[in-house]
């Protein structure tokens, strides 16, 4: 039985769907039709600056060398003719790793929560931003190619370690000067590969996924693909070949931006599918993008227990042991990366404090497959390393760890042993180095540079540079 | 491209009215409300190939228009402490004077529901102005069904007392509470 505040309300539904002045749907269509040429103009405005601020120092400068005859710039201080495609600053999900600019967060393999690093141009406007593999020359990598309307995104597939290219198109939305290039790509077997789009930089969740099971000729797709708290599948083992990832189990409250928790699940590798992992690990997850096996074949997945970053790792799924990673020190972990080599494990915890977005908040280890772990590097004020680019490698002849640093044009890289001393060493790759599940992957603008190696040793870590692009 | 269109307007027609009202809660003024939902439309429709593979595209807008109107709502707070404006300020501001903008009806009521606590509010707009069943309020605001019946019922309690209606709780309330506690 309704009572007055029932009738009230009902009557004030009804009066404010009586008030409410909606605009027909075509001058709305309108708007919206003349907005996005505007903003087309607008890039197209940008660009011709863009270029008519290379071009007329340019010709300015060579005038004046006609004249006076100096010194010609160095091929590295050339400018480059920036592209309209920008790349979007998203939350948690995009892969795109290509060098220079601000940088969603993004984890890799085993990781989670990591600040990938910018994307940008290359010299020919194309933009390799995401490669990945899983069988030794075997590589997939996506390339942007900007247009007229915005730019494509082609699949590159090498099946001889980059001797030779094939070129496949891919159903990827084109991509316009307001969204960025925000695809990410998991190659799932020899043949098998997924691409994943997110469906708004404004969400958390919810993608558009495609898979092909013939090397990327063609696709089948997945709607609404992670959303929160709709995956109805699920798996209480992981399947050989599959990876983990992790999806949002509800939206937030009020704030449906954000997500409440995230939960582990299963890419089936047979058909790109998710499935919820039934018995989850008793930890708080911290969000990650791809979680491969590692090189000792078990997963490894982050999160927290009581606030304190912590590890959790599995054969198949049925069954998870839970370690604590330490750190000292503020921050907040936003993911940890481990590596494994021999009876070692490494567990790097990266997290944001005031000053840095990639921080090095601490480096624990293993030295007996996982079972204990102890603190072995804590950094310090003004010590480096501080910071921490994608992931560690594990240097088999130390033993020890290789990481790299995450600022800005930085090429540092620090090997750190097994008794805590830290040395400076060289860069394994440009770019940010992630695991692959069979090797380390990194991308250099438009070099891939890949290694089928699990760990380094004193010859380095077989890094070797792929030119999709010629 | 034309199959898209008929598509967005289709999604416009019929979400626009219930997104306006959802809308009205957080901004308290009708004009305004409709403003944050037509911005949210004209975003969606640079995205609408991807909108068209949402499971639930409405609520996808949703969002934007609340993203939108936090945003708003923000850059005003900040022009107004810029401005030394005070913040309760029953002139400016997007708090104050919520439900009393153009035309709302029954204002004493929108001004009581503008005045709960906001996971009050959420659920009582989306519940009672908006139409949606609590099972759809639960997943829109990720809560499960039992909490959005006793936000609702809570919610219900304090509109009484503010509109000084009978303080005997309604059959609904008892009815909300009852299952609330029973889990939903």
């Amino acid at each position: 039985m309704a009572d007055d505040l029932d009738r009230r309300l009902a009557r004030l539904r009804g009066g404010l769907r009586d008030r409410i002045e909606r605009p027909p749907a075509g001058l709305v269509l309108s708007r919206a039709r003349r907005r996005v040429t505007n903003h087309r103009a607008q890039i197209a405005v940008v660009a011709v600056v863009a270029l008519l601020a290379i071009t007329v120092p340019l010709a300015t400068m060579l005038a004046g060398r006609h004249r006076t005859a100096p010194a010609a710039p160095s091929a590295s201080s050339m400018p480059v003719a920036p592209t309209t495609v920008t790349v979007t600053e998203r939350p948690s999900t995009s892969s795109a790793i290509a060098e220079s600019s601000p940088a969603p967060s993004s984890t890799s393999s085993g990781t989670a929560g990591q600040s990938a690093p910018p994307s940008g141009t290359i010299p020919n406007g194309r933009l390799v931003y995401a490669a990945d593999f899983r069988a030794p020359g075997h590589v997939y990598v996506l390339v942007g190619t900007p247009g007229a309307d915005g730019a494509v995104t082609m699949l590159y597939a090498t099946d001889d370690a980059g001797k030779t290219w094939a070129q496949h198109a891919t159903p990827l939305p084109v991509v316009t000067g307001d969204d960025g290039y925000s695809a990410d790509l998991v190659v799932l077997g020899r043949d098998r590969l997924l691409l994943r789009q997110p469906l708004s930089s404004d969400l958390p969740w919810g993608f558009s996924t495609w898979f092909s099971a013939d090397g990327g000729t063609t696709w089948s797709s997945d709607q609404g693909w992670g959303e929160a708290g709709t995956n109805a599948r699920t798996a209480s083992t992981i399947p050989a070949g599959a990876v983990l990832t992790t999806t949002c189990t509800v939206a937030q409250g009020e704030h449906p931006d954000r997500c409440a928790g995230w939960q582990f699940e299963v890419v089936d590798p047979t058909d790109g599918r998710l499935s919820v992992l039934t018995t989850q690990p008793d930890l708080e997850p911290l969000q990650a993008q791809w979680i491969e096996p590692a090189a000792d074949g078990r997963w490894w997945v982050a999160g927290t227990v009581d606030g304190v970053p912590a590890v959790a790792v599995t054969a198949d799924g049925t069954s998870w042991a839970v370690h604590q990673v330490p750190v000292e020190g503020t921050g907040t972990p936003t993911g940890v990366s481990v590596v494994t080599v021999g009876s070692y494990a490494w567990a790097v915890v990266r997290g944001v404090t005031d000053t840095e977005k990639n921080a090095l908040l601490g480096i624990s280890v293993s030295r007996d497959n996982g079972a204990t772990w102890s603190g072995l590097l804590r950094p310090t004020p003004g010590t480096a390393p501080r910071t921490v680019s994608g992931d560690p490698i594990p240097d088999r002849t130390g033993p020890g760890v290789i990481i790299s640093t995450a600022a800005p044009n930085d090429d540092m890289a620090y090997l750190v042993r097994d008794d805590g001393s830290t040395v400076a060493a060289a860069r394994p790759a440009p770019g940010w180095i992630q695991w692959t599940g069979a090797g380390f992957v990194s991308i250099d603008d438009a070099t891939v540079w890949v290694s089928d190696q699990a760990s380094a040793s004193g010859s380095g870590a077989g890094f070797r540079a792929l030119s999709p692009l010629g | 491209m034309a199959t898209d269109d008929e598509w967005f307007a289709q999604l416009y027609d019929a979400s626009y009215p219930r997104l306006v009202v959802i809308a009205l809660a957080f901004t308290g003024d009708l004009s305004e409300a409709e403003d944050v939902v037509q911005e949210a439309f004209l975003r969606a429709y640079a995205r609408r190939g991807r909108l068209a593979t949402v499971h639930n595209p409405e609520a996808w807008i949703c969002t934007v228009a609340m993203n939108v109107a936090r945003r708003r709502h923000r850059r005003r707070a900040m022009a107004d402490r810029l401005l030394l404006r005070r913040a309760q300020d029953p002139s400016n501001g997007a708090g104050e004077g919520r439900g009393r903008g153009r035309d709302t009806p029954d204002p004493d009521l929108m001004a009581a529901i503008s005045a709960l606590p906001e996971a009050q509010r959420t659920v009582v707009v989306l519940h009672y102005l908006a139409d949606l069943p609590v099972a759809e309020v639960a997943v829109r605001t990720g809560v499960p069904e039992g909490t959005v019946k006793s936000r609702l019922a809570r919610a219900r309690e304090a509109l009484h007392h503010e509109l000084d209606a009978d303080r005997s709780p309604g059959v609904a309330d008892a009815n909300l509470l009852q299952e609330a506690d029973d889990g939903g």
